[in-house]
This record gives structure tokens, C-alpha cells and sequence, in this order.
């Protein structure tokens, strides 16, 4: 330093700080402003793009209406609604529960009825790649030889995942659901990955179930949401039947 | 040195990883596979450049009393701004990356190459120098993201091999990281040794890369030293 009776005097070091940090801050305000608009597209296009994937074709806008509501056990749900020429053809139910990296989110989409039609898990979790990916994520899987041959992957439908198919088309019960019973697929060795997946598909339905049951009430009869069963479009990779009991 | 050399050295001679063993948390959390390293790599190699860029400017205004400091909320800045605008640009690579990126702040390679390189070269000087270092980082990163995905999943980025579904899974945990790294170091101290005993000296480590030469340390008035 030229002046070290300067550089040592706290006032001056506290000063410069200050100036360092005032910069820096405005720089990181300048970015936050520029890039909030980028931000805000990119996370509806990806949230409209998941409503896409797992419910039947709608003609409205779902996240512009989405409410908020709440599962009975106190959790926040977001319920958004999918109509086509007026008539509602699906739910599709945004929830959390904690796994094993920490918080991990869902879209659980739902029959007009409240049967769960399709479970994907959003991107962004912390689950652990190999053993908790197993059952959050809906990977494409492709090999070496797809490429060498030059094989597009089908993006047109979800990729299948055993765990989260599991729970297409059942309805929650009274108790929540549990491999025996209900044969929801739990992956040996990803417990709190798989507790985490039950949980949140169980806060939503349950959402769900109580939203429409409230419905029915107020509106009695006149504009049930229960509209005729769309035909199955192959957004639901496994149908009831096949469900598997493995581990 | 020329600004070539400050560049390549960053590869080999004073690889980040693998001679200087630095930054050895975001090492092993995001080279459990490929596309994960590539991505960790090149957001560290931008930032790294970025504040080699700044520090170098502000190197004689900054009083060494709270340069380190300074160097953070420099470094601070640009992961926040390279955070944001893969929020907003780059979402899928933000989604992998998640929880890692802010880690960039107190990754020691940033800081450590401020310290030690920025903070006393000039200013191309700095840039090659975060930009070498960065890639070398990026480069083991990626290598070990291969060999980690492929023993543990069977896969490289993310296509499958065909070879196995259900690989070794220790692999893509850390500890199976810290084995591997372990591996390697050991594979690059042989290879220095056999090198050595060829030229018919003992093998030393370079003494400036010893922790007890680092001036990180040293955090006293007196500026760091002006050695090189």
C-alpha cells in the first residue's frame, strides 16, 4: 500500500468494504432485475410443459387458475384445473414431503373422479443419483447402440418408473397407502425416497379428494366436475394391472 | 511465464485437483456422473475467470489487511450472477447443478487462485490462468464423472453402455469418489517418482504447492509475499 497509515486505519478499511460490498450489490441487482422476467418464462414454461406430459389435452390455461389449497393433514397443495371446451377433464396436484437430500416435489395428476392418473416427481430434487433416482426420476433410458444407429428417443410420452406408476389409478383410502395393501412400489434400499414419494402423492390425493368432495356439496349435483372418462392416451405408462410386487 | 503457460498449467503441472488437491467437496459431489461434472466445471470455470478478471484490476486498491474479504464478496457476486442467469437461460443445467452452485463461493480453488495468482499478475495473466485452472478442473471433473457413472450405473453421460444396469454402486457416493481420487493421486505420485528416479534425484513435492507455504494463512498486515 502507498499510504499505510491510510490502509490501516479502520475507518478507511470499513469504508472500502463498504464501497466493495455497495458495488457488488448493485451489480447483483442490476442481473436480479434483467434476468427476473427470463426467470419467471422459464418457470412456467417448465411447469406447463409437466401439466402437458401428465394430463389429458386441455384447452385453459391450469397455472393462471391455480389455487391453493390444503391436504388434511395440514399440508399446502397446489391444485391446478384442466378443462377442454368448458368441461373439467383432469387435476393435477402440486406437493412436497421431505426425502433423503431434502425437500422433494411432485405433480400428481388426477382423473375428474379423484382417481390418481399420472405421479412425476419435478426436477431439482437432492435425491441420491442410482439409489433414491430410482424412485423419483422418469429417465430415458438409452443405450449406446440407439445412438450408433441413430434412434431418436420417444419423447411424445413419460418414461416409465416402476415406484411412480405404482400409483396410478387408485383413489387414497382412509389409511395411507402401504406395499402390502395397496401394492405402491417402495425400492429397497431408497426408504426415504420412497416414503417421500408415498407422502406427497398421499398429501395431494387427499387434497384432491376433500377439494372435490367440498365441491360436490356446494354445487350439488349441478356442474359436477365428474365428466366422462377421457380415453386412455398412454400418459399413464402402467395401467393397474401390471403392477408389479417386486422386493 | 507467457500466458500460454499460465494457461496449460492449469491441466497438468498444477491441475487443481490432482497436484494443488483443492476443492475437494464439489469434487465429490458432483463427479457421481458426467453431465453433472461438465456442468459444475464450466459454471467454476467462469466464475474463476471472472474474479481472477476483477482481482487482478482491483489488486493494488485493495488494502491487505481485508483483502480476503474483498476477494470473497467479489467472488460471491459472480456465482450469484452466474446463478441467476442459468436460472433464467440455462434451466435444465440449473435443475442438475441445484444446490451445488452456491457452494462455488467457498470452493478453495476461487479463492485460492485470487490469493495466489490474481492477486500479484496481471491482468491477461489472470484471466489465462483462471481459464487453465478452470478447465483443468473441468477436465478431472468430467474424467471422474465417466469412470464413476460407468462403474456405478453402467451409463456415460447418462447413455447406457450395455454392459451392466446395476453396477458398483459405492461408486456414485462420495466415498467411492474419495477411493477413486485416492487411486489416481497415488497413480500421479508414481508416475512423478518414476519420473524422479529416472532423472536420479528424489522425488519432492513442489514445496510451493505445501499447505505450510499457502499465504492464505497468513493473515497479517504484511502483504502477501511477492515471491515468483
Amino acid at each position: 500500500m502507498k499510504d499505510m497509515r491510510k490502509a490501516s486505519n479502520p475507518f478507511y478499511l470499513a469504508f472500502f468494504l463498504l464501497v466493495v460490498c455497495g458495488v457488488s450489490t448493485l451489480v447483483m441487482a442490476v442481473t436480479a432485475v434483467k434476468t427476473d422476467a427470463p426467470i419467471k418464462i422459464a418457470q412456467a414454461r417448465e411447469t406447463a410443459e409437466s401439466l402437458k406430459m401428465i394430463l389429458p389435452p386441455f384447452d385453459n390455461d391450469p397455472a393462471a387458475e391455480a389455487i391453493d389449497i390444503k391436504s388434511p393433514d395440514g399440508q399446502p397443495v397446489k391444485l391446478y384445473t384442466a378443462r377442454n371446451g368448458g368441461l373439467v377433464v383432469g387435476y393435477a396436484a402440486e406437493a412436497s414431503a421431505s426425502g433423503f437430500g431434502g425437500k422433494v416435489a411432485g405433480l400428481v395428476s388426477f382423473k375428474p373422479d379423484g382417481t390418481i392418473d399420472t405421479v412425476i416427481v419435478k426436477s431439482g430434487h437432492s435425491e441420491t443419483p442410482g439409489i433414491g433416482t430410482k424412485v423419483t426420476d422418469r429417465s430415458v433410458k438409452r443405450t449406446i447402440s440407439d445412438v450408433v444407429k441413430g434412434v431418436k428417443p420417444d419423447t411424445s410420452k413419460l418414461p416409465p418408473n416402476a415406484a411412480l406408476d405404482s400409483y396410478s389409478g387408485i383413489k387414497p383410502g382412509a389409511e395411507k397407502w402401504t406395499k402390502e395393501k395397496d401394492g405402491v412400489h417402495f425400492v429397497s434400499g431408497a426408504t426415504y425416497s420412497s416414503n417421500a414419494v408415498c407422502d406427497l402423492v398421499w398429501y395431494a390425493a387427499t387434497a384432491v379428494r376433500d377439494y372435490l368432495a367440498k365441491q360436490g356439496q356446494t354445487e350439488s349435483g349441478e356442474a359436477a366436475p365428474v365428466v366422462q372418462e377421457q380415453p386412455a392416451d398412454g400418459n399413464a405408462p402402467a395401467a393397474p394391472a401390471e403392477k408389479k410386487e417386486e422386493n | 511465464m507467457s500466458i500460454f503457460k499460465e494457461f496449460t498449467k492449469g491441466f497438468w503441472k498444477e491441475n487443481p485437483v490432482l497436484v494443488l488437491v483443492l476443492g475437494m467437496c464439489p469434487t465429490l459431489a458432483t463427479s457421481s456422473d458426467a453431465v453433472k461434472g461438465l456442468a459444475m466445471g464450466l459454471a467454476t470455470t467462469f466464475v474463476l475467470m471472472g474474479s481472477n478478471l476483477v482481482i487482478s484490476v482491483i489488486r493494488n486498491l485493495v488494502p491487505g489487511k481485508i483483502r480476503i474479504p474483498c476477494y470473497i464478496v467479489v467472488i460471491a457476486t459472480f456465482v450469484t450472477v452466474v446463478k441467476l442467469l442459468m436460472q433464467a437461460y440455462a434451466p435444465e443445467a440449473y435443475q442438475t447443478l441445484g444446490i451445488f452452485l452456491p457452494l462455488i463461493v467457498v470452493n478453495c480453488i476461487v479463492l485460492g487462485r485470487a490469493e495466489a495468482f490474481a492477486s500479484k499478475n496481471g491482468l491477461m495473466a489472470s484471466i489465462a490462468d483462471g481459464l487453465g485452472m478452470g478447465l483443468g478442473f473441468t477436465f478431472v471433473l468430467v474424467c471422474l464423472g465417466c469412470i464413476r457413472e460407468f462403474l456405478a450405473a453402467g451409463t456415460l453421460f447418462g447413455i447406457s453402455m450395455q454392459c451392466w444396469d446395476n453396477g458398483f454402486a459405492v461408486m456414485g457416493q462420495a466415498p467411492g469418489g474419495f477411493i477413486l481420487l485416492g487411486l489416481i493421486l497415488a497413480g500421479m505420485n508414481l508416475l512423478n517418482m518414476h519420473k524422479a528416479k529416472k532423472a536420479g534425484v528424489r522425488y519432492e513435492p513442489p514445496a510451493e504447492f505445501d499447505c505450510r507455504h499457502c499465504s492464505i494463512c497468513k493473515l497479517s498486515t504484511e502483504e502477501p509475499s511477492k515471491a515468483k
